[in-house]
């Protein structure tokens, strides 16, 4: 599915780009309440998934592989994986964050959500890309 | 009066180059708030038709999905947005998005 750059991370987006704002690293985070991304949304819209063995991921700007074709993907693969059985939580898509901030910058739900995460073991892996159009 | 034509200074001109200060982004993209026959959505795909997940109003989650013509669809008016999923942005500001 599309990402979606709700306004204020496209606010975010545009005043990196003309040097009125520093950019930060970004947190990539998984959310668990079923909510289709929107241009109104806020990092406020979003639950972030608690399961076992869950963390929020830091995407450093250094990892980020080199733009081609109106592309930039991180350099790997990026695994939420569980570490014990227990309740199912369900994971319906992602979204990223500023690391200092905490503003939202963009968020994507996948055509598939809901993911029930139960298992120890269970994984769900994301490969950050933004491509713009 | 050639001699008054010479001397005469030259009116400066000034180029005003503006972009709106009301920018209308009604055209479709992925994330905007419409309202269709079965009540208030999202779009979350586009092709010829619209794949629009509905929104329930109250709790502003996701409860359907549904296919529509564009034709059918308008956008949704900032009223019509559930308040839990517009905390933060003011009418003006959503008059900017194009949620008249």
């Amino acid at each position: 599915m599309a990402l979606n750059f709700p306004d204020i991370g496209e606010n975010i987006a545009l005043e990196a780009l003309v040097n009125k704002t520093a950019p930060q690293n970004l947190v990539l985070r998984l959310y668990s309440n079923n909510i289709t991304p929107s241009d109104t949304d806020t990092a406020g819209t979003y639950t972030e998934a608690t399961f076992a063995g869950y963390s929020a991921i830091t995407l450093a700007g250094a990892s980020w592989n080199a733009a081609a074709a109106g592309s930039i993907a991180y350099s790997a693969e990026q695994t939420f994986t569980r570490s014990s059985t227990g309740a199912p939580e369900n994971i319906y898509g992602y979204y990223v964050t500023q690391a200092t901030s905490g503003l939202l910058v963009y968020s994507e739900r996948d055509g598939s959500a809901p993911f029930a995460v139960t298992n120890l073991g269970d994984a769900i892996k994301i490969t950050p890309t933004i491509t713009a159009n | 009066m050639a001699w008054y034509k010479f001397w005469k200074k030259k009116e400066p001109v000034t180029f005003d180059i503006q972009t709106p200060t009301k920018l209308q982004r009604n055209e479709w993209r992925h994330g905007m708030w419409v309202m269709t026959s079965k009540g208030l959505g999202i779009i979350f795909q586009m092709g010829n038709d619209l794949l629009i997940h509905l929104v329930d109003p109250r709790t502003g989650e996701t409860y359907n999905a549904t296919i529509e013509h564009r034709q059918a669809v308008r956008q949704a008016k900032y009223s019509e947005i559930p308040t839990i999923r517009k905390l933060h942005l003011s009418k003006e500001k959503a008059e900017l998005l194009g949620y008249m």
